[in-house]
């Protein structure tokens, strides 16, 4: 039997995956002296308040998820809704969001990100507050290209004669809409999902580790990797959480790059 | 190019916008009123019950003197990026040429570099490039040398790190792409010398997709720049902004976006200043 590289790949990172996640369990109540180094009892090491690491990674780690798969659903109905919008609107609406994107592409997403935090604070400390308007802003912030590949792909949809057959047979646009124009934007939809996922998640991590996200009770990798880099002569709090963001930003790229080689886009 | 010059004019306008007049009508949260109204400096003669809203923090004066020193701060940061990443690839185009070897070791390691985040990459090797662990090996050297190692050499080395492997392999392409058109043969077959023909006719002619590279590399040096200023702790605008982030004082903040905002796209406009010399078919 032939095993693959994605193969192997798949189960050394689900196996990692479910030891941390199993290890992480065990380690919910233990507790030691603050700042102690990683060992046997705690693999990660205590954090200030001699709590565990890899509990507060664990958790760090799927808000940090959580965060950046909202962004990126947030960002294609964006995407979707604005580039419909312009298609079957008027010519005002077309300058409205062409106007919007000019004025997007000349502010550098970290500012443009920094202006909205000024207008949306995010000072609540309630997760299921913060992490929807936290998403929010990022996918405003991130998401002028990936608009443009949304509205190109939807000009040439919309233009198919088959579109204009049916509308000539009869049927209504919605039907038009589910039956023809959603399965065929569902591939570009899907792949732009997969593609905008690391880079969201690398934003998160710049924003939150500059104090630009969510404050230090709630933690995400970010918030993890700014508290090590404050405290940094122990070594451990800032070693792992950022070793965390890079193998799971690792993983992203990898799955991306073996699907695509699995069709021979990459050779 | 117009169009460049009215989004950043659009930009600035709304910033001041932001700055100066939502505060005043209490639209923008987190700003004491009651601080803006001790600090202002009177009602202007066009808008009578319009106070102008001044920092809280700084004089006008105290304002502008930090905004200079830290601006040049960070200009001066991004300046030595975009100098090292031309003197670095034009070095690593010269050595690859010379020997292949070193053109495939060299590849593979840029590869690498490209996938880390930039960020996380610093986070990794800060402690094994940290004065202290260097000073272990070369103690005896003189302190100027470990300020400017620690100051300007390893911020400078760590900007412009991941740039560089993207932008050797984009010169590379442009130089050899050149190398193989019709008129570089023309030129060996006439005799003319090989120094002569790199010099003034593939790099006069590769420089247009390079400089349109290197214009955007800038513009993403001055944003970039931010995270490398608050890693190494140099006084540049970075800290001054976040501070101000912090604090709720939307004057300086948006000041210095404005700032940000005006040098990223003036940068990113740069390449259009070179005109491409007419190509002989």
């Amino acid at each position: 039997m032939k095993i693959s590289r994605s193969r192997i790949s798949f189960f050394v990172i689900s196996a990692l995956i479910i030891t941390l996640g199993v290890r992480s369990l065990i380690e919910l109540d233990r507790s030691a002296s603050y700042f102690t180094s990683p060992n046997s009892l705690l693999w990660f090491g205590a954090g200030e308040l001699g709590q565990s690491l890899l509990v507060e990674t664990a958790l760090a780690t799927l808000i940090t998820l959580l965060i950046s798969l909202l962004s990126a659903l947030f960002i294609l109905t964006f995407a979707f809704a604005i580039g419909i919008l312009d298609l079957v609107a008027g010519p005002k609406m077309s300058a409205g969001v062409e106007f919007f994107l000019n004025l997007i592409t000349a502010l550098p997403n970290l500012m443009l990100y920094i202006i909205l935090s000024r207008i949306i604070a995010l000072n609540s400390q309630s997760l299921w507050l913060v992490i929807p308007q936290m998403a929010f802003l990022i996918s405003i912030a991130y998401f002028g290209s990936q608009y443009l590949v949304v509205q190109a792909r939807l000009k040439q949809i919309l233009f198919k004669p088959y579109l204009e057959g049916a509308q000539a047979i009869g049927a209504k646009p919605i039907y038009v809409f589910v039956k023809h124009i959603i399965p065929e934007l569902y591939p570009i939809l899907k792949r732009m999902f997969q593609m905008t996922l690391p880079q969201l998640i690398l934003a998160e991590g710049t924003l939150s580790f500059l104090g630009l996200g969510l404050r230090p009770p709630l933690v995400t990798l970010g918030t993890l990797v700014g508290q090590g880099f404050k405290l940094r002569p122990y070594i451990h709090l800032l070693f792992f959480p950022s070793l965390v963001l890079v193998i799971l930003l690792f993983i992203y790229d990898f799955q991306i790059r073996d699907r695509l080689e699995k069709r021979n886009i990459i050779s | 190019m117009k169009m460049v010059l009215r989004q950043t004019l659009i930009c600035v306008c709304l910033l001041v916008l932001m700055a100066f007049v939502l505060p005043s009508l209490g639209l923008i949260p987190n700003i004491d009123q009651e601080v803006i109204q001790k600090t202002s400096t009177g009602s202007h003669f066009l808008f009578q019950n319009f106070n102008w809203p001044q920092s809280p923090r700084f004089s006008n004066s105290e304002l502008q003197e930090i905004f200079v020193s830290r601006a040049s701060v960070t200009l001066e940061l991004t300046f030595w990026g975009v100098v090292s990443i031309l003197i670095f690839s034009f070095l690593w185009l010269i050595l690859s040429l010379l020997s292949q070897k070193f053109h495939t070791i060299s590849y593979f390691i840029f590869e690498g570099i490209i996938k880390i985040p930039t960020l996380f990459l610093i986070l990794i090797f800060f402690s094994l490039l940290e004065v202290e662990s260097l000073k272990f090996l070369f103690g005896d050297w003189p302190t100027a040398f470990w300020d400017s190692w620690r100051h300007k050499v390893l911020p400078v080395f760590f900007l412009m790190m991941r740039p560089l492997a993207s932008f050797c392999l984009i010169v590379e392409q442009q130089i050899v792409r050149e190398l193989k058109e019709g008129y570089v043969q023309t030129a060996r077959a006439k005799g003319v010398a090989p120094f002569k023909i790199i010099f003034s006719h593939v790099i006069r002619n590769g420089l247009p997709v390079v400089l349109t590279h290197l214009s955007v590399l800038g513009s993403r040096f001055i944003v970039g720049g931010l995270l490398v200023e608050i890693l190494f702790s140099i006084p540049g605008l970075s800290q001054e902004m976040l501070k101000a982030w912090m604090e709720g004082d939307d004057i300086v903040l948006f000041l210095i976006l404005a700032f940000y905002i005006i040098a990223y796209n003036i940068i990113r406009m740069t390449s259009l200043v070179y005109k491409a010399p007419e190509r002989v078919v």
